[in-house]
């Protein structure tokens, strides 16, 4: 079983991380990075929202696609300990491959 | 005498003692208070039971015997009360109470419609065998507990007793498993349950049965296009979005569509049917709503339909026919007494009425809406509720019920606006016909016409209003092998023939026309036919062709007949006639150069017969589209083409002009019809494929005055000038919309009629219509391929000449000149045809936003003070709207000013000019002014500044001759501004000392010869008109004020000459009379048709083929957002979609992944932010063309946290790797320690060369980064290439394995994948590990 409110505050953490480089970071090809990120949250919360309501697989694929976009679509950020900070995160969000039906 | 005996609260039996000669009869019945609402059985025994009643319910009964055709009289009318409703005490489950059942004598007999009484239940037989007390048969049997709904029940061998009792034996219940009242509550059950252990079992590709379309605003209509199954979904607000329906991979079926709007409401397309639902996904019953959910109003109001609906069914049986019987002499009378007896008109409200009653929640709603908005009605129908049908109340509700829908307060909504559109402009009666050759012709009243000699004899039952019946009656016959179709228009009727004359072996390709009309009551036949042909040619002819009916009163060549339009028009050796001379009484007037007023009939007609430029028309016509959008008039234009010299008679004018409103359904005092002709008609409906027809129903203009200013002016052309004097909303010219404020100049024409000054505009807002642009190319497109033909057949025919005997010199190529031209002809033709279906559907699409006041459909310019009176502005879109504005209405001033001129005008003098402060000279002076002036080509507009130069010495003036010459060009009204009036102001600029340009306000008569008039200013005192100069000054282009300063120096210097033409002018005034004749006649206008011609042949075309040429990409962005008419609503998604085409995205692909979108905005929002060219075809679903992409599912197989290798001894923690980023790994994932001299690659967007994955092998192709490694186009632009290599003393730490596959995206799922498999390495912060990574890292741009 999904467990639906780790991600969500897996979510909460790599959407506050993005908000604040996009915010603060000087560097311009991290807050682009920031910005993609939060748009695959965004997505990614959408999903979880119709999935909260009716579990489907469809969903389920559909947030896992969002995470790696998040994560390896992202890849890194130039700044050390923004970097540092999204690897920790990341490190901390549930995978949800083990219960997806592929 | 018939007997009614009470027999139970819902059901009599009625029996009747009839003569032996009786075959059958009827029994009709209604309740006792009601007037109406009659219903009837009929049977061939001699008794019948009613079973529909209610209960303790007063009925009257009458009985009508048969015999055979005949029929008798009807019965005196018998009442009868049904029995109280019984109190039950029903209870499922229970046992039944104790029943009588002493009587054991054997029924001998059962019938059909007996009952049986089984228990507490009552069963009405329908079919059964047997006698003497055992029966088997069906029956139905009424269930207490459900408000005595039937089922259908059976029995076998039953014993039934004399009492009707049931006493051995069971009756038993019909399982039917399809009924719809049947609900398998296992069934459900397992449902239930089976959703529930259904989660997380589900897949996007095959789990839905229904496809959910959300659309992101107001859904107005949803349909379905039956040519290609595709659902049409209307927007509120204007546009439309196309939706595929899936269908399902393993069935092929179609899938049911469920479409959702930004309110919730739902349509649900299912077997071909749309159905409204209210937010309920689910949808309700089609078309209808219960009862339950309708107020007492809408109860009331159904009701009273219903009853109507009676009432004209039965009226419409018996309409016509005779001798009637007293039964039917009543069913005549039933009628509701609003409608005219008139068939037509009572089967259409007949069919409206129906519909209604039958879709309750799309036909009565809107019904009952109609009537609310009428308080005092709504109070009436209010008032009736609840009472009795025979109270005084209720019958006034009828009243107002009736009224309503006499008004065709509803719309069916089969085909939608098609329909609408349909109605609106073409509403031809069709008529039905039955038993040909059987019957006489039956006029419209049911009497007998004289059949013309060829004619068909039909029977017309025609459907006023009903044009929707067009699809569903019969109306179209062949005789002899000639098709004839039967209509309407107005008060005649016509028969349509469209291969009559070659069946008659005769080369004509008109049509036959027979027309009807004067019925004669006396002489019982029509008075007079006539015959002519009908010719259509052009797009909008053949368009109307197809509305009238799918093509069939269609023509589409003209051949020999191109030019002549004349519809139903006599032809005696070889001249057209003139037809229906009454019908001239029609009007109230014909204003043209030679008609006058005639206030008589119900619309306006006028008829120009001076020819007009295209450009001239174009904007006539959407002025006058414009005009009855604001005002409810209908300005309707007929062209009349002078090309081909054929005129039409001003009779055979109106006659079209008749047929076109009576077709289009505008016969209402608010139509004003206005023949004109046109010099040159090939773009007025753009370039149509053939140059003939010039049919032009006009749809235009701004604001106008209403009808009683119409009157007042007495002139129709006075009206059209007042469209500029009182805008104050939208004005619609060359795509653009105009908003502005005209208050103050309605204001002054109303408080003072010496002055009737010509348009003013304060303040304007512009907006450009999204098609402009598209429109502009594709016309360029059709001159730049007419070009082209030309000068491949000019060279051919050079080649041909010089094509030489020899065979050494020969030019093979010549030869293949005219198969270029032919299928440049092909090209051009097909151009064309685009432009014309363009040009149509994008005034539609306008007019709609328009309509809705979208505003943001268009592109806005900035709100500017003054601008469209500035002569001199620095907006060159504002620069072309004053050239229109100018061109337009120079036309209507032109004549009546000359007239004015030579005192021959019926128009009075001070409606345009202030003579008070004219002298004599002036009056002639002016007019040559505003002729000369108003020709809106360069020799004659620059010759203005002479005729200045000559009025100005006319009035000892001449040192103003530069501010009257200069003066009149200025917006085209010439010499009004100089005649100027009290309040009007000029904004004038002169060059200061300092050889800058400043600017004052004058009165008109102190307006000194170094001042410019640049703009004038309508205001009530000198300080008002400063407060709008300074406002407006923002917007005039001091460049263009400074060079006409200039030019009016080198006017001054020109005096010298300009007195000496003058000079021989001044000596004699027969000498400007001669001037002012000759520019009467139609010279002018020939030779500003030349220059016109020379300019768009040469210039014009060549500059707009240059531009088009270079913005290839555009128009074929225009082409992609043309199949996607939502888009056109933002103008940057031109730019979006041309980008991606000018980046290499085919056409066509996009035009497909567009029409595939469930929401195409936003695909195309994210088509402006995609990363790449593949990122792009990404999101329009074009995976075909996306290198590295492998079909099938995508299915993960990414590695676990067993599957990776512990952190080698030794190496820091924060370069082991977690589960996200095993996961984008497969299989085995280890350690690897890269040594000086090992070279890895990255690709990447620039700056991000210290990324984290990384390859040893280079990659040559997009294959390698997109598929081997499955870098996803979203995540990537792929532009550059980073090349690594490791120095020495250094090494790299990094994690080594398989790339895993990843879906092609994030967000659009899809049978496709990233198949990965290549090796891939992940490093953590490589900059850390090498600090001089950054300085050795090569960097290259991609070349793939």
């Amino acid at each position: 079983m999904v467990d639906i409110k780790k991600l969500e505050n897996s979510l909460l953490e790599l959407e506050n991380f993005f908000h604040s480089v996009r915010e603060h970071s000087e560097i311009d090809i991290d807050v682009e990075s920031a910005i993609y990120g939060l748009l695959t949250v965004s997505s990614i919360k959408t999903s979880l929202e119709k999935y909260k309501k009716k579990p489907e697989n469809k969903l389920l694929k559909q947030i896992d696609a969002g995470l790696v976009s998040a994560t390896r679509g992202v890849e890194y950020f130039e700044k050390y300990d923004d970097n540092k900070r999204f690897r920790e995160i990341c490190g901390n969000i549930p995978s949800i491959k083990d219960h997806i039906k592929w | 005498m018939s007997r009614v005996p009470r027999y139970s609260s819902t059901r009599v039996n009625v029996s009747r003692t009839g003569l032996p000669q009786h075959t059958e009869f009827v029994v009709r019945y209604k309740k006792e208070a009601a007037n109406r609402f009659w219903k009837e059985q009929q049977t061939f025994l001699t008794e019948l039971v009613i079973d529909d009643l209610q209960p303790q319910t007063t009925y009257e009964f009458e009985v009508k015997p048969l015999c055979g055709t005949l029929n008798g009289n009807l019965t005196e009318a018998v009442k009868a009360t049904t029995k109280e409703q019984p109190a039950t005490d029903f209870a499922c489950g229970a046992e039944p109470g104790e029943f009588n059942r002493d009587s054991q004598e054997p029924l001998p007999e059962l019938k059909w419609d007996d009952y049986i009484e089984a228990a507490d239940f009552d069963v009405r037989v329908i079919d059964m065998q047997g006698s003497n007390g055992t029966f088997s048969g069906r029956g139905l049997a009424e269930m207490p507990w459900l408000k005595q709904i039937r089922v259908r029940v059976e029995f076998n061998k039953i014993f039934v007793n004399t009492e009707y009792q049931l006493i051995r034996g069971g009756i038993e219940t019909i399982f039917n498993p399809d009924s719809k009242m049947m609900v398998d509550l296992d069934k459900l059950k397992d449902e239930d349950i089976d959703e529930e252990s259904d989660q997380g079992d589900n897949d996007e590709e095959d789990e839905f049965d229904e496809e959910d379309v959300i659309i992101d605003s107001e859904v107005d209509s949803v349909t379905i296009d039956e040519s290609t199954g595709d659902i049409i979904v209307v927007l509120e607000g204007g546009g439309t979005e196309v939706i595929k329906p899936k269908k399902d991979e393993n069935s092929g079926e179609t899938k049911d569509t469920r479409i959702t709007d930004a309110s919730g409401d739902t349509w649900v397309v299912k077997d071909g049917k749309v159905t409204k639902g209210t937010g309920d996904a689910g949808g309700g019953k089609p078309g209808t709503s219960g009862q339950d959910n309708l107020t007492p109003q809408e109860k009331l109001i159904l009701a009273i339909l219903e009853g109507f609906n009676s009432d004209m069914a039965a009226w419409l049986a018996v309409n016509g026919k005779g001798p009637l019987s007293e039964w039917e002499l009543k069913l005549l009378e039933g009628l509701p007494s609003c409608l005219p007896e008139d068939p037509w008109t009572v089967e259409a409200i007949h069919g409206g009425s129906e519909w209604i009653v039958s879709n309750t929640d799309i036909g009565l709603k809107p019904f009952v809406a109609e009537i609310q908005k009428n308080e005092q009605d709504w109070a009436t129908v209010s008032n009736a509720v609840g009472l009795d049908s025979e109270s005084q109340d209720y019958k006034l509700a009828e009243g107002i019920v009736c009224k309503y829908l006499k008004k065709g307060s509803y719309s069916e909504p089969d085909e939608g606006k098609n329909l609408a559109y349909k109605a609106k402009f073409f509403k031809i009666d069709p008529f039905l016909f039955d038993k040909i050759n059987r019957k006489p012709l039956v006029a419209p009243n049911g009497k007998s016409i004289q059949l013309p000699e060829g004619a068909v004899p039909l029977t017309f039952y025609a459907m006023n209003e009903a044009v929707a019946k067009w699809h569903g009656t019969l109306r179209s016959w062949s005789y002899k092998d000639i098709e004839y179709t039967a209509f309407r228009a107005g008060s005649s009727f016509y028969f349509y023939a469209p291969n009559y004359y070659k069946v008659q072996g005769m080369s004509k390709e008109d049509a036959l026309v027979k027309k009807f009309t004067d019925w004669n009551e006396g002489s019982k036949e029509a008075s007079l036919h006539i015959e002519g042909y009908l010719t259509r040619c052009t797009y909008f002819i053949k368009k109307a062709g197809k509305e009238i009916d799918k093509g069939k009163i269609t023509t589409s060549s003209c051949k020999n007949n191109c030019g002549k339009f004349n519809v139903v028009s006599n032809v005696e050796n070889g001249r057209v006639k003139t037809l229906a001379p009454k019908l001239q009484e029609k009007y109230i007037s014909r204003q043209g150069i030679s008609s006058d007023i005639r206030p008589k009939g119900s619309y306006n007609h006028v008829i120009v017969k001076k020819g007009m430029s295209e450009e001239q028309l174009e904007i006539l016509e959407e002025k006058m589209f414009l005009l009855y959008k604001h005002t409810g008039i209908y300005m309707a234009v007929v062209v009349m083409d002078l090309e081909n010299n054929v005129l039409l008679s001003n009779n055979a004018a109106d006659e079209f002009a008749a047929k076109l409103i009576g077709e289009a359904g505008l016969t209402s005092e608010k139509t004003v019809v206005i023949v004109m002709p046109k010099s040159r008609f090939e773009s007025i409906l753009g370039e149509t494929d053939q140059k003939c027809g010039s049919l032009g129903i006009a749809q235009t203009c701004g604001t106008h005055a209403d009808k009683s200013k119409l009157k007042a002016n007495g002139s129709p052309y006075q009206n059209i000038l007042a469209t500029y004097a009182t805008i104050a909303k939208p004005y619609y010219v060359d795509y653009h919309f105009v908003a502005c404020d005209g208050t103050r100049l309605t204001l002054q024409m109303s408080s003072n009629t010496k002055r009737k000054m010509l348009p003013f505009i304060n303040d304007a807002q512009l907006f450009v219509s999204p098609h402009k642009e598209i429109i502009a190319f594709k016309k360029i497109e059709v001159m730049g391929l007419k070009k082209m033909i030309e000068e491949f057949e000019g060279s051919y025919k050079e080649q041909k000449k010089n094509i030489p005997t020899s065979q050494d010199n020969y030019d093979p190529t010549a030869e293949a000149k005219p198969e270029q031209t032919k299928q440049l002809l092909k090209k051009l033709k097909v151009a064309q045809e685009d432009l014309s279906r363009s040009l149509v559907t994008y005034l539609e699409e306008d007019i709609a936003a328009f309509m809705a006041k979208n505003f943001k459909y268009w592109s806005p310019k900035k709100p500017e003070v003054g601008k469209l009176r500035a002569c001199y502005m620095r907006d060159k879109a504002l620069a072309l709207v004053e050239k229109y504005m100018l061109a337009e209405m120079n036309w209507f001033t032109t004549w009546e000013q000359l007239k004015i001129s030579s005192s021959t005008s019926s128009i009075r003098a001070d409606q345009l000019y202030a003579y008070s402060l004219m002298t004599p000279f002036d009056k002639m002076i002016y007019g040559a002014v505003d002729f000369v002036g108003m020709i809106p080509v360069p020799p004659f507009s620059d010759g203005a500044d002479l005729v200045g130069l000559l009025y100005s010495i006319g009035r000892r003036k001449k040192g103003k001759i530069a501010i009257y010459g200069a003066g009149v060009p200025m917006m085209g009204v010439g010499a009004a501004y100089i005649k100027g009036a009290d309040d009007v102001y000029f904004a004038i600029a002169k060059k200061g000392k300092n050889g800058n340009i400043e600017f004052f306000i004058r009165k008109t008569t102190d307006v000194a010869d170094n001042e410019l008039h640049v703009f004038s200013v309508f205001a009530k005192n000198e300080g008002e008109a400063i407060k709008v100069m300074k406002k407006s000054l923002d917007f005039v282009d001091d460049l263009s004020v400074k060079r006409l300063l200039d030019k009016i120096n080198g006017l001054k210097r020109g005096l010298k000459t300009g007195f000496k033409a003058v000079g021989a002018a001044e000596k004699s005034f027969d000498g400007m009379t001669k001037a002012t004749k000759a520019l009467l006649d139609e010279r002018p206008v020939a030779t500003a048709n030349k220059v016109w011609d020379e300019v768009y042949s040469s210039t014009l075309w060549r500059e707009h083929l240059k531009n088009a040429e270079n913005q290839v990409d555009l128009v074929n962005a225009w082409r992609v957002i043309e199949g996607n008419p939502i888009l056109r609503k933002k103008p940057e998604n031109l730019e979006s979609i041309s980008k991606w085409l000018d980046e290499g995205i085919e056409p066509q692909k996009l035009t497909d992944g567009i029409a595939k979108s469930r929401s195409k905005q936003n695909l195309i929002n994210d088509l402006g932010v995609a990363k790449s060219k593949l990122h792009a075809r990404v999101l329009i679903k074009d995976y075909d063309n996306i290198p590295g992409v492998a079909k099938g599912r995508y299915i993960s197989n990414s590695s676990s946290m067993a599957d990776k290798a512990d952190l080698p001894f030794g190496w820091p923690s924060d370069l082991d790797i977690d589960k996200g980023i095993v996961e984008t790994f497969t299989g085995k994932i280890e350690p690897l320690e890269l040594k000086p001299g090992e070279k890895i690659y990255r690709v990447s967007p620039a700056g991000r060369q210290s990324g984290t994955y990384w390859t040893r092998t280079k990659p040559d192709k997009l294959d390698d980064v997109v598929g081997g490694t499955a870098v996803q186009p979203q995540w990537n632009n792929f532009e550059y290439i980073h090349e690594y290599v490791v120095p020495e003393g250094k090494t790299i730490k990094t994690w080594k394995g398989k790339t895993a596959r990843q879906p092609v995206s994030q967000t659009t799922p899809s049978n496709y994948h990233l198949p990965g498999g290549d090796e891939q390495l992940y490093i953590n912060y490589i900059g850390k590990q090498d600090p001089g990574f950054n300085s050795l890292v090569k960097t290259t741009k991609a070349e793939w």
